[in-house]
């Protein structure tokens, strides 16, 4: 009886949902305040301490408005979409060290982990992209219809990169720490990877790739190209608001809470070096954390929009095969035993 | 800690986590003010109603063009540079797919 209750606690509480929801309202504020600050604004100030609050405002805000379903769109099915995507993002913190904690406070604690765990944590990270496009499709707008489709088009290039750039300290990991393939396994392991030259070039060669597949897994610029607001209105959103366009933007956040906090496990050791006590461990997970989000303002606030094609171009041309380049390698590292 | 088991867990967690945020949803939408009514559900487009018949886009232009007109410059090019005519040049093409057979091979067979 303690274990499916352990794991309601686990999806509902820490670190499912309500953590999920806390978080991305403090990731959400500290990406504004960065990102007004490097185009010389000042950004949220005025709802609590320095704006801390203004998320928050902004989502009880719009959970509060009407909620507009226009002629021949889906009106509750697109909510149900949205909530089963942020619940499959939710549920793959379950599979991290973030649920470490609990056996302080509960003595005991749940962690999603087996043998090639990773295909799981990949179907897992795919159900926002395919909810997006189902979005636009859903609508009969024919803007949100076109945005629906840049979705998918992209998504064949970013799903692959993000994959494959996920995949290389997943497959160097094994060799260091049972069970093989296991995103639980490799996010203890993944420190060592930068402690041998061998497994560090790969491992650097797939960050860089994994960080610009989430940038456009994230729809953020130079990649905003389904959501093109000059082109498309807001593409696959043009008809959604109230609590709908809340439900987006929290899948949004959570999707660039997850994606981080994978890259800050799986590609920068997470709490190592720092493990002496939990929150020395704990700060320099976060430390780590917010450097991912900052790396990923800043290409935000550097870069203009591409063009669709000249998105697949660059993915097909360089991100694919560089990533593929770092699984192979990692592989070779593998079978020949240099780990 | 099998993997289907393991998946079970994380669908269980998913559903448990998808049915709170769906039913916070619904209590947002049962406290709404008022039924959206008259041209808030009407669909826009360019500034304009735009009737729901013409709201449709060609499949040619929602799946295939961005890739049709993508790769027909890759197609072109690899095939100026693969088809050359030359036996041994085609050899060489073989021997390429026998040793990225052999690399998926390696990837694929691993513990």
């Amino acid at each position: 009886m303690r274990e499916p209750l352990l794991l309601a606690f686990e999806a509902l509480i820490y670190p499912g949902l309500a953590f999920t929801l806390a978080a991305i309202l403090l990731t959400q504020w500290y990406a504004r305040k960065l990102y007004a600050r490097m185009q010389n604004r000042i950004g949220p100030l005025h709802t609590g301490p320095s704006g801390l609050l203004q998320p928050l405002a902004d989502l009880l805000k719009l959970m509060l408005k009407e909620d507009v379903a226009v002629h021949g769109a889906s009106d509750r099915l697109a909510a149900g979409l949205l909530a089963v995507a942020i619940g499959a993002l939710t549920s793959l913190l379950l599979m991290t060290p973030l649920t470490h904690p609990l056996k302080e406070i509960l003595g005991d604690f749940i962690v999603i982990q087996a043998g090639f765990d990773v295909v799981l944590a990949l179907y897992l990270l795919v159900w926002p992209t395919v909810s997006l496009a189902l979005l636009g499709f859903m609508s009969p707008n024919p803007l949100s219809i076109l945005g629906g489709s840049r979705v998918f088009s992209l998504a064949v290039a970013y799903e692959v990169g993000f994959a494959l750039s996920l995949l290389t300290p997943v497959a160097l990991s094994a060799a260091l720490r049972p069970p093989a393939f296991s995103i639980y396994a490799a996010s203890l392991a993944s420190w060592r990877l930068w402690t041998n030259p061998l497994t560090a070039a790969p491992t650097a060669l797939a960050l860089a790739t994994a960080l610009i597949s989430l940038q456009c897994k994230l729809m953020e610029k130079p990649f905003d190209i389904p959501e093109a607001e000059t082109e498309i209105v807001a593409g696959p959103f043009t008809e959604y608001s109230g609590p709908k366009l809340a439900l987006i933007i929290i899948l949004h956040d959570v999707e660039l809470l997850v994606g981080s906090t994978l890259i800050a496990f799986l590609f920068l050791g997470g709490p190592h070096p720092f493990t002496q006590t939990w929150w020395s461990g704990a700060l320099t997970f976060l430390v780590k954390y917010l450097l991912v989000v900052a790396t990923l303002t800043a290409i935000k606030a550097a870069v203009a929009r591409f063009r669709v094609d000249q998105a697949l171009l660059l993915f097909w041309r360089y991100i694919i095969p560089l990533s593929l380049l770092s699984l192979v390698a990692a592989s070779a590292l593998l079978h020949l035993g240099l780990m | 800690m099998s993997l289907p088991l393991e998946a079970l867990k994380a669908s269980a967690s998913m559903f448990l986590a998808a049915s709170a945020l769906y039913l916070l949803y619904l209590y947002a939408r049962a406290r709404m003010p008022r039924r959206p009514v008259g041209d808030k559900l009407s669909v826009y487009a360019c500034g304009e109603s735009y009737p729901q018949r013409k709201a449709s886009v060609s499949d040619v232009n929602l799946f295939t063009a961005v890739w049709r007109n993508l790769f027909i410059s890759l197609y072109g090019r690899l095939r100026e540079g693969l088809h050359t005519g030359v036996l041994s040049d085609w050899m060489a093409w073989m021997l390429l797919l026998l040793a990225v057979v052999l690399v998926v091979l390696m990837v694929g067979g691993m513990p």
